[in-house]
C-alpha cells in the first residue's frame, strides 16, 4: 500500500487547501455570454422651409392664394394672409413620449390667429392634415403624446417623421377710417419658440393651451 | 462623493417633481425671431399755383382738399372777360390698395359767393397729360347745374409703393358785374360886372373790383378701393 492512498494524508492535503482560503471546486463548467448592445432612441426637431401666402383678392380680382414675398408687400385693410411655418421632428425609441411647446415670445396683433397642424409632410395644409390647437397668436400651447396614446405603444424601433405646421392668419376687413395717412408700420409677427422634448411626468402645472394626444 | 451626488440627483427629481414640472429627459429647441410685414401708406394732396398755402393735404378719407383763389387770381380774373388759366397738381398713393379715385367739384362758398369777380363765374378744368398742355384733353364745365368732374383714377396699383401726379388745368370765366357811377364838374365863373356864369358837365363811368378775400373755388374728395 503506498503513501499517496493513505487516508492520512488525503486529510492531511484538505485540510492544508482549505486553510489557504482556496475554492474548491468539485465540479466546475463555464459558458461565455456575448456583450448585449443597448441601442438608444433618438429624438431631433428640424427646420424647414417657411411660406406666406396672400388669401385676399388681388387688384385684378383674384382671390386665389398666392406667394408673397415679405420685401415688396405693402399689408392694408382689407388683406388677409397666412404665415407657415413647418416643424419637422423624428422620433425612435420605446417608452418614449414627446411634448411640444410653442411659446410666444409676445402677444400678436388683435389681427392674429394661429392654428397648429399635423402636416401630411408637404409643408402646406391640406384636407388631410389635422388641426390639434389654435387661437390668438400669443397664447402659448403644449401638445404631448402625440399619435395613438403613448407613443411607445405604436412606436417602438420603427423611426418616426413628425410634422407640424403652425400657420398665423393676419386679416382685417376692409375700412376707409383704418387707412393709414401717416407713415406708420404695421406690427410685427411676434416670434416663437418651438421646443420638442422627451418626458415621463404628466404635464401639469402649465398655463397655456394644453393638448394631450 | 458618489453618495452626495446621487443624493442632489434625488433632491433635484424631487423638487421638480413636488412643484409639477416638466420634466424633461430631452429637449431640442429653436427661436423663429419676429417678422416684419411691410405697411401701406395712403395719401392725397393738390397744390396749386394760386392758394395761399402750397400744398393741402388730406388727413384721413373723408378729409377734403381745396384749390383756392388767392388775390393775384382775384385780380387776373377780375380784369378781363377772357378766361384766366392756372395749373394744379393732385398726388395720391394709395400702397398695397387696389387704387384711388378723386372728384373735382366747385366749392359750396363758390357757388354761393356774392363776391363780384366770382359771382356767377365759370370754371372748367381738364387734364395736362404730359406737361405740353391739355391739347385734345377733354375738358369737363364746372357749373351749378354740373358741379362734378366725375371720378379720376390716380392710382391702379398694388403691392408696392406706388404714387401719382396728375397735371390739371383750371380756367375761370369771371364776368364782374361793372359798377357805373356818374361824375358831374360844374364850374362857375364870376365876371367883373357881377355876373356869374356857371356850367356843368356829366360822365358816366364804369369799374371792376378786383379785390376780394380769399376763396375756395375747388374741392376735391378721393376714395381708397382696395379691391
Amino acid at each position: 500500500m503506498g503513501m499517496r492512498n493513505h487516508p492520512g494524508f488525503i486529510a492531511a492535503a484538505l485540510a492544508t487547501t482549505l486553510a489557504a482560503g482556496a475554492t474548491f471546486a468539485l465540479l466546475s463548467d463555464s459558458a461565455t455570454s456575448g456583450a448585449e448592445a443597448i441601442k438608444a432612441g433618438n429624438l431631433l426637431l428640424t427646420r424647414c422651409t417657411d411660406s406666406w401666402m396672400e388669401l385676399s383678392a388681388d387688384a385684378d380680382g383674384v382671390s386665389a392664394a398666392s406667394p408673397q414675398s415679405p420685401a415688396d408687400f405693402l399689408y392694408q385693410p382689407g388683406d388677409a394672409l397666412d404665415f407657415d411655418y413647418c416643424i419637422r421632428g423624428t422620433a425612435q425609441g420605446d417608452n418614449l413620449a414627446v411634448v411640444l411647446d410653442i411659446e410666444w415670445d409676445e402677444v400678436g396683433d388683435a389681427d392674429d390667429t394661429f392654428t397648429l397642424y399635423t402636416d401630411q409632410g408637404d409643408g402646406t395644409v391640406s384636407a388631410a392634415d389635422v388641426p390639434i390647437a389654435g387661437g390668438p397668436v400669443g397664447t402659448d400651447v403644449r401638445v404631448t403624446e402625440f399619435e395613438d396614446q403613448r407613443l411607445a405603444a405604436t412606436w417602438g424601433d420603427e423611426q418616426r417623421n413628425i410634422h407640424w405646421l403652425l400657420r398665423i392668419h393676419r386679416e382685417s376687413a376692409f375700412d376707409p377710417a383704418e387707412l393709414d395717412y401717416e407713415d406708420a408700420e404695421s406690427p410685427d409677427v411676434p416670434g416663437f419658440t418651438v421646443r420638442m422634448g422627451q418626458t415621463r411626468v404628466p404635464v401639469s402645472g402649465y398655463t397655456g393651451t394644453e393638448v394631450a394626444r | 462623493m458618489r453618495k452626495l451626488a446621487l443624493l442632489a440627483c434625488a433632491t433635484l427629481l424631487l423638487a421638480g417633481l413636488a412643484t409639477g414640472d416638466t420634466y424633461a429627459l430631452w429637449s431640442q429647441e429653436y427661436a423663429i425671431s419676429a417678422r416684419s410685414v411691410g405697411h401701406g401708406q395712403v395719401g392725397f394732396a393738390v397744390s396749386g399755383s394760386h392758394q395761399e398755402t402750397e400744398i393741402d393735404a388730406a388727413r384721413d378719407a373723408a378729409d377734403l382738399v381745396f384749390i383756392s383763389a388767392d388775390e393775384e387770381l382775384h385780380h387776373e380774373a377780375g380784369s378781363t372777360d377772357a378766361e384766366t388759366c392756372f395749373g394744379f397738381t393732385v398726388s395720391a398713393r394709395a400702397d398695397g390698395n387696389a387704387g384711388l379715385n378723386y372728384e373735382i367739384s366747385l366749392t359750396e362758398t363758390f357757388l354761393d359767393t356774392d363776391d363780384p369777380v366770382f359771382a356767377g363765374a365759370s370754371i372748367r378744368v381738364a387734364r395736362d397729360l404730359d406737361g405740353d398742355g391739355v391739347g385734345d384733353n377733354p375738358w369737363f364745365n364746372l357749373t351749378s347745374g354740373s358741379p362734378s368732374t366725375g371720378a379720376q383714377t390716380a392710382v391702379a396699383a398694388r403691392k408696392a409703393e406706388q404714387s401719382a401726379q396728375h397735371d390739371w388745368v383750371a380756367c375761370v370765366t369771371a364776368h364782374p358785374e361793372e359798377e357805373e357811377y356818374q361824375n358831374t364838374a360844374t364850374v362857375t365863373v364870376h365876371t367883373d360886372s357881377g355876373q356869374v356864369l356857371s356850367a356843368s358837365d356829366s360822365w358816366n363811368a364804369k369799374f371792376r373790383s378786383v379785390t376780394g378775400p380769399r376763396l375756395d373755388l375747388l374741392q376735391l374728395s378721393h376714395e381708397v378701393f382696395h379691391s
